[in-house]
């Protein structure tokens, strides 16, 4: 599976200068990808932007050279892209395991969800204890780490995450990290990480630099 | 199906958010739904007590009572034959009324044997013989509130009424008679012995002080005297009447009065009521009567009219309640939880499965509400409509409010069309409400946290 930026143009409001101009870029299945940059330079919105949770305003973004715009915008997003945000983004009146219930009701898992949604918890080192609880009583890492199950169980090749250890410490940043790089690794999954953190972005495959929105490789790519 | 049940469950995941609506709405719907029950129970019972007296409705048409007693006819026999000729002709065929009048020119003669040594008195002023049919007995109860003895049941025997505030020399030898005497009346040539088995509390009303000699008897005994009535009737309109008009409630309302007076017996109070106009424009000087035969129907018409008009009120307002409460849950459950709209769309959900899920927890919420305040409602309802009918009850015979009071089908009916239009009309607006707002929303600005 090959995602493809193709002059990606977005702002927005018209009269507002291009967050992103001209982006181009490619990322492949099986892949821990970095985004860095200074704060406002379009990191967040070009994840946004691959998301399908707003159109840009000129060029293309296709997986496996299909433009997404052909895609229904429901099934890409169940489907196709996972997003994972620095603010967890769950369900809060839910508990951890219905959170990932509903993902996969969403994504029409046709096994049994319960069942399923367990495993995928304890993949990510959620007990069946704290699977119960709301996910309000879980930590922030753990949250985050269910954030990441839900992500998971949308089955899908690519995975945005947005500062996903931007609310946490170094120990549950590592072991986010880690969970990401077994999980590549699992199900040969793409995954994009936006972060300012030179840690983070030295644990992955590439390490790409958003500035003045345009997107280049770093030299410090592995 | 584990949309619907997620749903549901979301119910219970917000109920902090829905716990304090739902008490206001359920205090709300309970008042409401309390309203309607109160008023639409009240006018059902009231709307068919009204309808059991069509029929025994009693339009009495005389000079005064006064005049009666003195003995000075206050019209001639030709200007009652005028008047029972108004009634027949014109009126008859418009109002369709069952029995007028009567007018016996004989000569009257009450003797009274009391007690076990015959001892003899003479009435030598009117007496008025009431005839009723035993099986529409109940109907006239109200009027025969006996104070002693029982009320007739065998012919022969009868009930007087007696005033002991009427100082009248008559009166005072009428007041005499008690359980087991004998009344005879002499009319014309003919002569009938009532014996007394009742005798009807006093002072009821202040009539009473000039019309107290009343004797109260099976149909069958009173009949005796109709000769007198067909003979002097001589109605030149009844051959024009529908033989069918002449109903068993005719019969057993025939009056044989030993006076001057006239009665017509009605199908319908209505008509009742439009025959009192045209006979006052057409008969100047009488005294029209209008003589619901038991209770006060003015008052019960307008108790109907009232609660009739309340009721639709309520309803309204009941109607009213649900679609705001519905429009302010869903306004509520959008605007507070557009995060998790966010969420939710920004996974993949579908806009319409989304719009599905919303619309099913808030008419869960509402309607739940709805139905279980409508059900708890008939708590307090109840004292209110008991209430209520303790005050019908005492405007009509209580056989009748016997006989109506479990009359409720048409209460539930009413309610549950009421409450049904409403939750549609609460299920429409929510489902265009939701559905503009869903359809509408874009998640990115309450998602991305822009650096």
């Amino acid at each position: 599976m090959k995602l493809t930026l193709n002059d990606v143009y977005y702002r927005y409001k018209s009269n507002l200068p291009y967050v992103l101009n001209g982006v181009s870029g490619e990322f492949e299945s099986g892949n821990l990808y970095a985004v860095t940059g200074e704060s406002g330079c379009g990191k967040t919105t070009l994840m946004s932007i691959i998301g399908n949770l707003d159109r840009p305003e000129k060029g293309t973004i296709s997986i496996d050279g299909a433009d997404i715009k052909t895609i229904n915008e429901d099934t890409y997003r169940s489907k196709y892209v996972a997003m994972i945000f620095q603010s967890y983004n769950l369900l809060y009146n839910y508990t951890a395991v219905d959170n990932i219930i509903l993902m996969l009701n969403i994504s029409g898992y046709k096994g049994d969800c319960k069942e399923r949604a367990g495993e995928l918890l304890n993949e990510v080192g959620i007990t069946p204890e704290k699977q119960r609880r709301v996910v309000t009583e879980l930590s922030g890492g753990e949250q985050q780490r269910v954030a990441i199950a839900r992500a998971v169980a949308s089955e899908s090749k690519i995975i945005l995450a947005d500062e996903p250890t931007g609310s946490l410490d170094s120990k549950n940043s590592e072991i986010i990290m880690e969970i990401f790089s077994e999980i590549r690794g699992r199900y040969n999954t793409c995954i994009i990480i936006v972060t300012h953190s030179a840690e983070i972005a030295s644990k992955c495959d590439k390490v790409m630099r958003m500035s003045e929105g345009k997107l280049s490789y770093s030299e410090t790519c592995k | 199906m584990y949309w619907l049940t997620n749903s549901l469950k979301n119910l219970y995941r917000s109920r902090r958010r829905y716990i304090p609506l739902a008490v206001m709405y359920f205090i709300l719907v309970c008042g409401a739904a309390a309203g309607v029950y109160t008023f639409i129970r009240m006018n059902t019972a009231t709307e068919a007590i009204l309808r059991e007296y069509a029929g025994v409705c009693e339009v009495g048409v005389s000079k005064s009572m006064a005049d009666i007693y003195e003995e000075t006819p206050p019209v001639t026999k030709d200007q009652l034959l005028s008047l029972g000729g108004s009634y027949g002709t014109d009126e008859a065929k418009i109002s369709k009324y069952t029995f007028c009048t009567a007018d016996v020119s004989a000569e009257y003669k009450a003797k009274a044997e009391i007690g076990a040594d015959g001892e003899s008195i003479d009435i030598n002023s009117p007496v008025f013989v009431f005839g009723y049919e035993p099986s529409l007995t109940y109907l006239y109860s109200s009027e025969l509130e006996l104070g002693e003895g029982e009320l007739f049941k065998a012919p022969g025997e009868c009930v007087i009424s007696k005033n002991e505030n009427n100082t009248s020399p008559d009166m005072v030898s009428w007041n005499r008679l008690s359980l087991g005497d004998t009344v005879s009346l002499a009319v014309g040539d003919d002569r009938v012995d009532y014996k007394i088995v009742g005798i009807i509390a006093e002072n009821k009303d202040e009539d009473s002080k000039t019309n107290r000699r009343m004797i109260y008897t099976p149909l069958e005994s009173a009949e005796l005297f109709d000769k007198y009535l067909t003979k002097d009737l001589s109605l030149p309109s009844s051959s024009t009447l529908e033989p069918e008009l002449f109903t068993p409630e005719a019969s057993a309302g025939t009056m044989i009065n030993l006076g001057y007076s006239a009665v017509a017996f009605l199908e319908s109070p209505d008509l009742l009521f439009d025959i009192n106009d045209r006979i006052i424009d057409s008969i100047p000087g009488f005294n029209i009567q209008l003589s619901p035969m038991h209770g006060d129907f003015a008052a019960l018409t307008k108790l109907t009219e009232t609660l009739a008009s309340s009721s639709v009120l309520f309803i309204i307002a009941f109607a009213l309640i649900i679609l705001i409460v519905t429009l302010i849950t869903t306004f509520r459950l959008i605007s507070e939880r557009k995060y998790e709209i966010a969420v939710l769309r920004s996974v993949g959900m579908p806009k319409l499965r989304l719009v599905i899920c919303y619309l099913i927890e808030n008419l869960a919420f509402v309607w739940g509400i709805t139905i279980a305040a409508a059900a708890f409602s008939i708590i307090p309802a109840r004292p209110a409509v008991g209430k209520v009918l303790d005050t019908i009850k005492q405007m009509v015979a209580p056989e009748i409010f016997t006989a109506i009071s479990g009359f409720g089908g048409k209460v539930w009916f009413y309610s549950s069309v009421s409450v049904f239009l409403a939750m549609t009309a609460a299920a429409a607006l929510t489902l265009i409400f939701t559905a503009v707002s869903i359809l509408r929303f874009r998640p990115l600005e309450i998602l991305i946290r822009r650096d």
